[in-house]
């Protein structure tokens, strides 16, 4: 199995993707590692709340990983994990992973990885803010309906 | 007596994201007709949010899914699983 997807809420770990993505082979990984930063839009930023819809998230993840490995070879190895729950600022909401023989490969597939959830997965986060209001931030829509 | 309408059954959809500041529930449940398509349970929950301009915007923005996948406008609902509303979506 080339390919590792989850949703927890504990924190994340690098070191597992990286450890996950090791082949002899493979002589790059790309690692992504998204954080909830201070600021949005304007507004301080405390920190954001992640909602999930756990089965489909996984099932979206699956699908996406499969895509990337098709396109990028087959022996692309593929690492996704995203938190939900309440995270402070700094804290590590997403991460990715991507190996593969070549650097290049495992760039794109990292970033394809990494763009396609979030356009895809079934993922919202609700930042809250310092003078204590909180919103939930426009998304991507998954309906193509007039 | 001849009733042309199909039988209704009741459908639960689970709430998320910012769906989540306009119901208080984390679900709603509504009875519906077993011919029913994904259209017709959005015109039946806009109906919920009518005094509500927010979420009926959000509604319109908005698709139908099972565990497994992304409904479309036109296909029935399928039965025996629960249905979820899904806003757009932003994840990382």
């Amino acid at each position: 199995m080339n390919i590792h997807v989850g949703t927890t809420d504990q924190p994340l770990d690098a070191a597992a993707a990286l450890e996950f993505c090791a082949a002899p082979g493979h002589g790059a990984v790309d690692l992504f590692i998204g954080r909830v930063r201070d600021f949005n839009q304007g507004k301080p930023v405390l920190g954001v709340s992640y909602d999930l819809h756990e089965a489909l998230c996984r099932n979206v993840f699956r699908e996406l990983a499969e895509e990337t490995v098709a396109q990028w070879g087959s022996d692309t190895r593929l690492w996704l994990t995203h938190r939900h729950g309440r995270l402070d600022v700094g804290e590590a909401s997403v991460i990715a992973a991507a190996s593969s023989p070549h650097r290049d490969e495992a760039f794109r597939a990292c970033r394809q990885l990494v763009e396609q959830m979030k356009h895809r997965a079934p993922i919202w986060k609700q930042e809250h803010y310092t003078d204590g209001d909180s919103e939930w931030v426009q998304g991507h829509a998954l309906c193509s309906h007039g | 007596m001849n009733n042309a309408a199909t039988p209704a059954r009741e459908v639960r959809i689970n709430l998320f994201g910012g769906f989540r500041q306009f119901h208080d529930q984390p679900a709603i449940s509504i009875e519906i007709e077993r011919s029913a398509t994904v259209a017709t349970l959005r015109g039946r929950i806009a109906e919920l949010f009518e005094d509500d301009a927010n979420a009926r915007a959000l509604l319109k923005a908005s698709a139908f899914a099972t565990d497994r996948r992304v409904l479309g406008e036109d296909e029935g609902i399928p039965a025996d699983e629960e249905l979820a509303l899904l806003p757009p979506v932003c994840g990382g």
